[in-house]
């Protein structure tokens, strides 16, 4: 067997359970994979799939008890890591296999310098001096492409943006030069080109110095992008597993292909066009800024039309959030004006706005956050007409949440249940639910899919375009992925940096980009379509 | 039939709390014991009628668990022969009221004062901060002495005086809360449909500080009692012959070398209480929020 054969990692047969209090539960059932040299294996899943838990034993980090590893090997190069002893696993895990995670903030220690949290792995493992540490430290800050390196590691953590900060882990990562990374949802949290950097960067670190890449990821484009071989987790077991190319081009299992299916950015566009001249636009934003410390907002002008879905996409920091709290009234403009059927609404009164408010509904990003915890569901779906109590007669409140329930695919029973007891998904529904009680002309959406997996993303948006064409109202809505804006918009405006770079209908704008930023970043969002061709 | 549905209900709850003691074993323990107190806060006075007051000079710190005399002296007699147990039981009512009214003011003004501050922000925000600052600045015993002195030192002076000077920490802790909560996205949501301030106050932000307000309430409950005591053995509290927990222990102090039954029942008393007021509010917590309220529902044998 020649070297570059020979499996760098091996996991055969594994399964683990956790002990809960209503017994045992199978998180990851008899799996098998392995990694050679240079090579990169994506492990696909949604979240609860078991590829995190499978990450965690092959780090030796899973916690036992809960977690009980009932049967399965993992050999790193032909060593049974599970058959070690605690200490001998410690002292060849953080030299052989390194992990990347998601949150960076909080893998990051907040009161140490970057630079010197790399150099402690030096000190720790290698006995370095401090000098020659800190020298290292700066070295890999450089290949990880942190400008200006020798004066950067002195920052803390905090100082970083959130892809700088992914590249200090990755560079705290390579320390030991490890043999295999994970990558365990490394570019979640970040907007498409810098995502798109750093799995390049990664890319790059696996040939350079011929490690095995594990990433982990619930998003099919990206493990496309950079993958050799996938496997495809679902409750936690492998459905599939092959050449990245095979698998996507010709998925074989059912679920693999429901997940194919649910990528944003192929549902067959319907062919219908508004005819604009004769209808007035029911929101028109005339040149409003937003100053705080920064420019969050800089004149910014655009119409929303009845029945229509006007999507607003850009990266973080680029002021589409900042725009949708001005609408709602969460905060005031410092310039310009908004007009609702031609009245300005920043000179309502409070009767005025009480009434433009009951027009205009919101569903946020997290659904976790934006349902009350202390309230059961009709209490919370309830509750706007409880405000705008001439809206509807409290006796009919019961029969109208379970209406509303059903629309948005729940069950009626549901009603007297908490917000804690249901699925992030099924949160975003109830948020749905409240934002139709009182029948509004416009919703705004703010990322009102980015936190949820993707067969659940594909599911909420089928249901935003039944019920906008059972209620007809509009939609503004706001994104940071592009290609789920392609699925709903009819007309999309492009932001950065608090300005509107470019806007006009999807096709134009996704097909034809007049302008260099859109290309970028259209370019930068990985898809399937550039693999399959 | 409305009715009847109505009163089905009403078991269901009971049912429930019912069963939601049975799986927290102290906290049962606790409720029935604080239920006998306020029992004996209630009916006390006319059980014992005036034995309290009876003096019997040759009892004078009699020993207590004997079973020589009258069983009303089986925790011993206090300096001047009255019995220990009569004098026990006479001042739950006492105590119980003025410690109990102090709390609960203290707990609703502080924690509404809070709540506004905290949301309001602002210079009304400000201005009810640095009242609070004020009260704490003052010596809180010197603030009393004068209060107490200059009117009546009667009970409800006495709840009020107590009441203000522990106001400050409610204040604060709300306030605190309300700066966090505030700024969760349920608020938002609740302010773009249109809510009003004190719908957004008390409907969403309240619920979610009440429980660290319980919490605090409950252990303020025993520092308010030595507070009163100290209030009364300065002589501008409660005014002998009536007398309070607080008080019997400050006067046994005197006798703690030859008599320390004098000061260890009362403390003792004072201890329990509080102890069972602070299971009982663990528990409340864990009662008024539905995502852990599960731990005590599901009835059956679980190892925690």
């Amino acid at each position: 067997m020649s070297d570059a054969n020979k499996s760098l990692l091996k996991v055969d047969n594994l399964s683990v359970s956790f002990d809960t209090t209503e017994g045992s539960f199978d998180a990851v059932k008899s799996i098998n994979f392995d990694l050679k040299k240079g090579e990169t294996l994506a492990i696909i899943g949604e979240s609860g799939s078991g590829k995190s838990v499978t990450a965690s034993v092959i780090m030796g980090i899973l916690a036992c008890p809960p977690g009980r590893i009932k049967s399965g090997e993992v050999f790193l190069n032909d060593l049974n890591i599970l058959k070690l002893s605690d200490t001998e696993r410690r002292k060849l895990m953080g030299s052989k296999v390194a992990i990347i995670f998601q949150d960076t903030l909080s893998h990051l220690n907040p009161v140490f310098s970057v630079g010197s949290q790399i150099a402690e792995c030096f000190e720790v493992h290698k006995n370095l001096s401090k000098k020659e540490s800190w020298k290292k430290a700066v070295e890999l800050l450089e290949r990880v492409r942190i400008p200006n390196p020798s004066k950067r590691a002195k920052d803390f953590p905090h100082q970083f943006s959130g892809g700088q900060r992914q590249r200090v882990m990755i560079a705290m990562a390579l320390a030991l030069e490890p043999d295999i990374i994970i990558a365990d949802e490394p570019t979640t949290a970040l907007d498409v080109t810098i995502q798109a950097k750093i799995l390049e960067l990664l890319g790059e670190l696996r040939d350079e110095r011929n490690m095995g890449l594990i990433l982990i990821t619930h998003d099919l484009a990206i493990a496309a992008e950079i993958s050799d071989k996938v496997i495809v987790l679902n409750e936690g077991k492998i459905v599939e597993k092959g050449i990245t190319n095979d698998v996507f081009i010709n998925p074989n299992h059912a679920y693999t292909r429901q997940l194919m299916d649910s990528i944003p950015g192929k549902l067959i566009k319907r062919k219908k066009k508004i005819s604009k001249k004769f209808s007035d636009p029911i929101l028109e934003i005339k040149n409003i800024s937003k100053f705080y410390d920064t420019v969050a907002c800089d004149n910014v002008s655009f119409n929303l039309f009845p029945n229509e879905v006007l999507g607003i996409v850009g990266e973080s920091g680029s002021g589409k959030t900042t725009v949708s709290n001005l609408i709602l009234r969460l905060a005031s403009p410092s310039n310009g004006e908004i007009l609702y059927h031609g009245q300005n609404i920043l000179n309502f009164n409070k009767k005025d706005l009480f009434n433009f408010r009951r027009k205009v509904q919101v569903v946020f990003q997290d659904p976790y956050a934006s349902l009350n915890p202390t309230m059961n569901i009709h209490d919370i779906i309830s509750e706007p007409w409880e405000i705008h109590s001439d809206f509807l007669d409290k006796k009919l409140y019961n029969s109208q949440v379970s209406e509303l329930l059903k629309s948005v695919g729940l069950h009626p029973d549901d009603s007297m249940k908490f917000p804690h007891q249901f699925s992030g998904g099924q949160r975003q529904r109830i948020a749905i639910a409240r934002a139709l009680a009182l029948n509004p002309e416009i919703i705004i959406c703010d990322e009102a899919v980015s936190a949820l997996d993707v067969s659940i993303q594909a599911q909420i948006i089928k249901l935003l375009l039944n019920l906008k064409n059972k209620f007809s109202f509009s939609y503004i809505f706001i994104a940071h992925d592009l290609p789920v804006v392609k699925d709903l918009a009819d007309r999309v405006i492009v932001m950065k940096s608090g300005k509107i770079i470019e806007q006009g209908d999807v096709e134009d704008v996704f097909n034809h980009p007049s302008e260099k930023y859109t290309k970028d970043l259209l370019r930068a969002s990985p898809s399937i379509e550039n693999l399959i061709g | 039939m409305q009715l009847i549905l109505e009163k089905n209900h009403l078991v269901n709850k009971f049912r429930k709390i019912f069963s939601m003691f049975m799986n927290d074993k102290l906290a049962l323990i606790s409720i029935i014991f604080l239920i006998f107190m306020v029992f004996l806060a209630i009916f006390g006075p006319f059980l014992i009628s005036e034995s309290y007051t009876k003096m019997n000079l040759r009892l004078r710190n009699l020993e207590p668990f004997s079973f020589d005399h009258h069983f009303m002296y089986f925790l011993g007699a206090d300096a001047l022969g009255r019995s220990m147990i009569a004098r026990l039981i006479l001042a739950t009512q006492n105590t119980m009221f003025i410690a109990g009214s102090a709390v609960i003011l203290s707990m609703t003004l502080g924690g509404v004062l809070g709540l506004i501050s905290g949301y309001y922000g602002g210079r009304t925000g400000n201005l009810i901060m640095r009242m609070a600052d004020i009260i704490m600045s003052f010596p809180s015993l010197l603030l009393a002495v004068i209060v107490l002195y200059m009117f009546d030192p009667g009970l409800l002076n006495l709840v009020i005086v107590l009441a203000f000077t522990r106001m400050p920490i409610y204040m604060r802790t709300a306030r605190a809360e309300v700066l966090e909560i505030r700024e969760r996205l349920f608020v938002s949501a609740a302010i773009s449909m249109g809510a009003s301030n004190l719908r957004i106050i008390f409907k969403h932000i309240a619920p979610l500080t009440i429980p660290t307000l319980i919490t605090i309430a409950t252990l303020d409950f025993a520092f308010v009692m030595l507070g009163e005591s100290a209030l009364s053995f300065l002589g501008v509290g409660i005014q002998p012959p009536e007398v309070t927990w607080g008080l019997m222990v400050a006067q046994g102090r005197n006798y703690l070398q030859i008599a320390w039954w004098l000061a260890f029942f009362p403390g003792l008393i004072i201890m329990l209480v509080a102890l069972s007021l602070n299971l009982l509010s663990s528990w409340l917590r864990i009662v008024l929020d539905p995502r852990q309220r599960w731990r005590l529902e599901n009835i059956g044998d679980k190892s925690e």
